[in-house]
């Protein structure tokens, strides 16, 4: 029962089967003994792998099944493939069917084995065409759609052309067929002399009328010429010519020169005067800031002093009003400097103090301004020209709202202290403000 | 580890299914379109094509193995190829068909030459299976079964052979008196089978998508996952490290406990056939599609304490330093065959030459230029290295000096491996090839025996041999394991002249010597580790043996197949048996103890062993200390350590010892606490303490030998006449017996005055103070 070849079909289809990705692992060992299902599950898939349209009924119950079974199988294949099976060996399902199923199997086998090559050098192509080769391909593409157009066009026209030929045909026909007579044809052949010769004469007479149509040119160009020598010397007499109104306006020229080097030395000098009012304002500034700040150190003092002079009444006011008076000028100034500055650093989370102060320095503003001499005024108009005044302004309004009475209260208390304060300072103003000049 | 495989060009144009590798460097396929190819495998080119004759379809392909020991002739080197037609056709090298013989009725499946070359088997369809001899003449048809014989391998001492019963394995014995073993090994029928020479170990793979190992006695050790498809080759490397095995588009590499290193997929259809070259760093195969693959093995690494070698491709080497971390690649001319890391030297074989690097130093190597390119083994110890290729074992100093050319009987190079060889440094111990029972003895410096001890023959045979590395030469120690897994320690060159073999445990797989200090680390059947402490007790003191060890039980681990791979300082490196290692470190003071002892420092080591007082190894180490104690005749040191394992006897005796005043007297009582009782004896005679030497021998009831020293040295009105029959007569009367020696009964018949006290105060003498 075992042939020399079996092992070797054997090992070889079952390899081949799983190249092919037959869906169950084949044992060598299966065809060992007959084993009909397995052949013909073989057998039905293979035939869908050459057509997966033929369908081939799978009954293989009963004897006469099989035969059925395995003839429609070698006709499909004869007509598809043609492979001629041998049925019987098939239908022994054995290593001798293996046989002949490996005709079918090989055939797939190499088939795909050749097409998996040639899809191998595909991909290969794919992968080296370069960029440029893209570059080129697309100007090829152009110039085959330029043609194309082209073609279509010669074609329509080649194709008029050709439509016109039915009525030609039939003249050329009818110009074949006639007979030829010759009297005719000698007077159709004297009337064409007749007419070369006209023509003859014709541009003979041309001909000799050339030399009288150059002298007439020549004599045409010599005019012109002439014309243009004359408008040439015209051109060079005006331009010697110098106009009347040159003379002013080369003056005028120069005057216009000085005059803006007049204008050029007047702005910057006014520039530079700019920029001096500007440095004298700015230490006027500083010169405010430091007297306030003196001002406010004074204040401080008075308050301790005040409380001093709480726990022992019988103190003379005067002499301390004085003495403090002197100091407090300066520290006032220095301290509402700082609150200014305060301010800015503040913003939103510093309304509150911001605008005790505010107010405090509003009010003191307006006591400095009823009673204060002649150099307190700078400070009034410092105080209405501070940097962020606009929105001190409206910083205020906003806590006007939210809590009049507060503010109102301690200014109160602050307000009087203040104006004895000030009372005080004023009396002694003179000589205080002698000392901030430093 | 993993494989870089290379498409050659070319390629057959049918299913190819032999393949065989003529030497180091030419392989040979053969495929169903007739040709035979020869190929260069170091540029994949073909360098010759034979053509078959038509009819010729081959079915199998084996190369005469050359590297093989025994009759050497040119004409040797032939291959042989079995062909579907039911013949084998023998042809030379040069590919000239030298012979055709008919062998089986349908195709021959499997043909394999032996190992020794003298014989060769084949496999046929019509399951039988055949043995010939060299020159083709049929000697026996082994088995006849109906089903056909896919795969076939010879045993290692080619002896029996092992084939495919579809399913089922079976080893038959080539003698008929032997039994053979069969067992059903797979699911499907089986296609390939291997056994290797060196590990003694067996690969399947079959038809149900699996590889298996088993042992050489059909015992299962591995079984692989499922597949996707039929494996249809495997193949061992020819050292037994490695195995490949090939699938439907796979190819894989896997350890030789089945763990698997890596896996490829290349697009070839299978692998009909695998051959690994011979230095088992390169493999080709043949696939289903004709093409034939080439593929060596890159990514080997080997650590040794901080350095890390790896191979990245057939010529550069990677060597890290893991302690301040720097990269260095190494780059040779010709291919690397092999690389070995330990005792501080980096040793890389190529091609052609040997190179030794110091890992401070990799710029300037050694180099020694080889004469055989096939080194089939390589040794290091910490002063010199072995190198065996294929007829010689030469010996090298680490500076490239070559030491000497070693010899001995029943030397048998490609037997030589890791596991039947050991070296120490001044000794080698390896396993005779041709009766394993035996144990062969080097000394090293000059290259013969050792005088003393030239050989050991154990009762059964010897599986592993494995000498310890460290300590002084006179107490070089040899463990081996024999074939029941039995583990026996003995001493190489032992003072006495009777060496013992002592049993140390059962049921051993693998053993370790630790390179840095005497420590023995064994790896049980069960997943059980030993570490033997201080070895040597066993020759002191055998009752402290089984104290100075510490274990480890790694069984609930599931590790059926734990290795010990690595035994530096005081890490243990296992790898379990899916192939990951782990280490495993015990105490480190085991080892300081050692450091303290070998350099004399008692003190320190005393101190040590007490400030380790609630330590889980204090039990050990205080009994590795009184072992060494003692070995070092410090009594001192021994009571104290005795004391600590409460051995009171010994504390008793000790001290009893230490009040002796005779060097001589000590050192004989040393001897006897130790058990030597023939070197207490020897002692005793040459410092003429002859009474005593007698009376030893009379209380071990060693009554010949006693009579033998009387007769030699009694000259004192016959004293040692009237103590032995004094001795003899108490011995008679406690057991209740008649004299039936008749020397003594001739000694008493010669003594005519039976004065017993007169002995008794003889006894009393000071030479024998331990007597009751």
């Amino acid at each position: 029962m075992v042939t020399q070849m079996s092992f070797r079909e054997l090992r070889n289809f079952s390899e081949i089967l799983r190249f092919l990705g037959y869906p169950r692992l084949v044992s060598i060992d299966n065809f060992r003994k007959p084993n009909f299902p397995l052949v013909a599950e073989i057998l039905r898939w293979l035939i869908t792998r050459f057509d997966s349209s033929l369908e081939v009924p799978y009954v293989i119950e009963t004897e006469q099944d099989r035969v059925i079974f395995v003839k429609t199988c070698a006709q499909l294949i004869a007509t598809k493939a043609l492979i001629k099976l041998n049925t019987k060996k098939i239908y022994t399902a054995d290593g001798h069917a293996v046989q002949e199923m490996m005709k079918m199997a090989s055939l797939i086998y190499q088939a795909s084995k050749q097409s998996e090559n040639v899809d191998d050098h595909n991909q290969e192509d794919v992968i080296t065409m370069s960029e440029s080769l893209i570059h080129s391909k697309s100007t090829e593409l152009k110039k085959t759609r330029q043609l194309a157009s082209k073609i279509t066009q010669k074609g329509a026209l080649l194709s008029d052309l050709l439509e016109k030929e039915i009525e030609l045909r039939e003249k050329r026909v009818q110009a074949m067929n006639r007979q030829l007579a010759i009297p005719e044809i000698e007077k159709s052949l004297r009337d064409e002399i007749k007419r070369v010769e006209k023509e003859i004469e014709n541009i003979n007479y041309k001909i000799e009328h050339v030399a009288s149509d150059e002298a007439n040119l020549d004599v045409k160009i010599e005019k012109k010429q002439q014309e243009l020598e004359r408008y040439q010397k015209r051109l060079a007499t005006l331009k010697s010519v110098r106009p009347a109104f040159m003379d002013e306006y080369e003056k005028l020229e120069e005057e216009m020169a000085t005059l803006y080097d007049v204008y050029v030395t007047k702005f910057r000098s006014l520039v530079y005067l700019d920029w001096q009012l500007e440095d004298s304002e700015k230490t006027e500034i500083d010169k405010m800031k430091t007297r306030k700040e003196q001002i406010n150190r004074m204040i401080e003092q008075m308050r301790k002093e005040e409380s001093l002079r709480a726990e022992n009444e019988s103190d003379a006011d005067l002499d301390i009003g004085i003495n403090l008076g002197e100091l407090e000028d300066d520290e006032d100034e220095e301290e509402d400097d700082d609150d200014e500055d305060d301010v800015d650093n503040f913003g939103e989370s510093g309304k509150m103090s911001n605008n005790m102060v505010k107010n405090d320095r509003s009010h003191r503003a307006m006591i400095n301004s009823t009673t204060a001499k002649r150099s307190e005024t700078g400070r009034v108009r410092v105080f209405g020209s501070m940097i962020a005044g606009d929105r001190d302004d409206s910083l205020d309004s906003d806590l006007d709202l939210d809590g009049d009475d507060d503010p109102s209260e301690l200014d109160s208390e602050d307000e009087r202290e203040l104006r004895n304060i000030k009372d005080i300072n004023n009396r002694k103003g003179d000589e205080t403000d002698d000392d901030n000049d430093f | 580890m993993k494989f870089k495989i290379h498409f050659p060009v070319s390629s057959h144009s049918d299913f190819a299914s032999c393949v065989g590798w003529l030497s180091g460097e030419e392989v040979l396929t053969a495929g169903d379109d007739h040709k035979l190819l020869i190929w260069n495998a170091l540029n994949h080119e073909v360098i010759q094509t034979i053509n078959l004759p038509e009819d010729l379809f081959p079915t199998d392909l084996h190369v005469y193995p050359k590297w093989s020991h025994g009759t050497r002739q040119k004409s040797a080197e032939l291959f042989l190829i079995g062909s579907t037609d039911g013949r084998y056709h023998i042809f030379s090298r040069t590919g000239k068909l030298e012979k055709s013989v008919e062998a089986h009725k349908g195709a021959i499946l499997v043909i394999k030459w032996s190992h020794d070359g003298t014989a060769l088997a084949t496999g046929g369809e019509e399951g039988q299976v055949k043995i010939w001899s060299k020159s083709g003449m049929l000697r026996t048809t082994l088995t006849s079964h109906p089903t056909p014989v896919y795969s076939l391998a010879w045993s290692p001492s080619n002896d029996s052979i092992i084939y495919t019963i579809d399913s089922n394995l079976e080893i038959k014995p080539l003698s008929p008196k032997v039994k053979p073993i069969l067992w059903k090994a797979h699911d499907g029928a089986i296609l390939k089978v291997g056994w290797n020479q060196c590990n003694n170990t067996i690969i399947s793979g079959g038809e149900d998508c699996r590889y298996k190992v088993w042992d050489s006695s059909g015992r299962l050790l591995f079984i692989s996952g499922i597949n996707d498809y039929p494996i249809t080759s495997l193949t061992w490397t020819p050292n037994g490290s490695l195995f490949a095995v090939g699938s439907f588009n796979a190819l894989k590499l896997c350890d030789q406990h089945g763990w698997t290193y890596s896996l490829n997929k290349p697009a070839i259809q299978s692998i009909f056939n695998l051959c690994w070259s011979q230095d088992s760093t390169q493999i080709a195969g043949v696939t289903g599609n004709g093409s034939v693959i080439f593929a060596h093995v890159i990514d080997k690494s080997i650590d040794w304490a901080n350095y890390q070698v790896s191979c990245l491709s057939q010529k550069i080497l990677k060597f890290r330093d893991i302690l301040i971390n720097t990269d260095e690649e190494i780059e040779f001319r010709e291919n690397i065959t092999q690389f070995s890391l330990a005792h501080g030297y980096l040793i890389v074989i190529t091609t052609n030459q040997c190179l030794i690097y110091r890992p401070t130093n990799l710029n300037a190597p050694y180099t020694i230029d080889l004469k055989d390119s096939t080194v089939n083994c390589l040794l290091q110890s910490s002063t010199s290295f072995l190198l065996v290729d294929s007829t010689n074992v030469y010996l090298y100093s680490y500076d490239g000096r070559f030491l000497n050319n070693l010899k001995w009987i029943g030397m048998k190079t490609d037997f030589l491996n890791h596991r039947t060889i050991s070296i120490s440094p001044e000794t080698l111990a390896a396993i005779d090839a041709n009766d394993n029972k035996i144990i062969h003895f080097i000394d090293l410096p000059t290259g013969k025996p050792i005088n003393a001890n030239p050989m050991i023959k154990h009762k059964s045979e010897v599986m592993v041999v494995a000498l310890d590395s460290t300590g002084p030469p006179n107490e070089r120690k040899v463990a081996f394991i024999d074939k029941n897994c039995d583990l026996y320690l003995t001493l190489v060159r032992s003072r006495s002249v009777s060496s013992q073999i002592i049993k140390i445990s059962s049921m051993i797989k693998w053993i370790l010597w630790c390179d840095t200090a005497n420590m023995l680390a064994a790896l049980g059947e069960n997943g059980r580790i030993t570490c033997w402490l201080y070895p040597q007790v066993g020759f002191v003191d055998r009752d402290l043996f089984s104290l100075a060890v510490i274990e480890k039980d790694w069984s609930d681990n599931a590790s059926r197949n734990l290795q010990l791979t690595d035994f530096h300082n005081n890490q243990l490196t296992l790898r379990l048996s899916d192939g990951s290692p782990v280490q495993y470190s015990i105490s480190s003071f085991p080892r300081i103890l050692h450091g303290y002892v070998s350099n004399g420092k008692w003190n320190e080591a005393l101190q040590l062993c007490r400030y380790l007082k609630s330590s889980p190894d204090y039990l050990p180490l205080w009994a590795s200390l009184a072992g060494m104690a003692l070995n070092g005749h410090n009594l001192e040191i021994a009571e104290y350590a005795y004391s600590a394992i409460e051995k009171v006897d010994k504390v008793l005796y000790i001290q009893r010892i230490q009040k002796l005043v005779d060097s001589a007297a000590r050192n004989a009582e040393i001897a006897l606490l130790c058990g030597n009782i023939q070197e207490a004896e020897n002692i005793l005679i040459a410092s003429k303490f002859i009474l005593r030497a007698i009376l030893i021998n009379l209380e071990v009831y060693n009554w010949d030998r006693a009579c033998d020293l009387r007769n030699k040295y009694d000259h004192k009105e016959r004293i040692y006449g009237n103590v032995i029959l004094f001795y003899r007569q108490r011995y008679l009367e406690r057991f209740d017996k008649t004299e039936d020696n008749k020397r003594l009964k001739k000694l008493a018949n010669e003594i005519e005055s039976r004065n017993w006290e007169q002995p008794a105060a003889s006894v009393m003498a000071p030479s024998r103070p331990s007597v009751d």
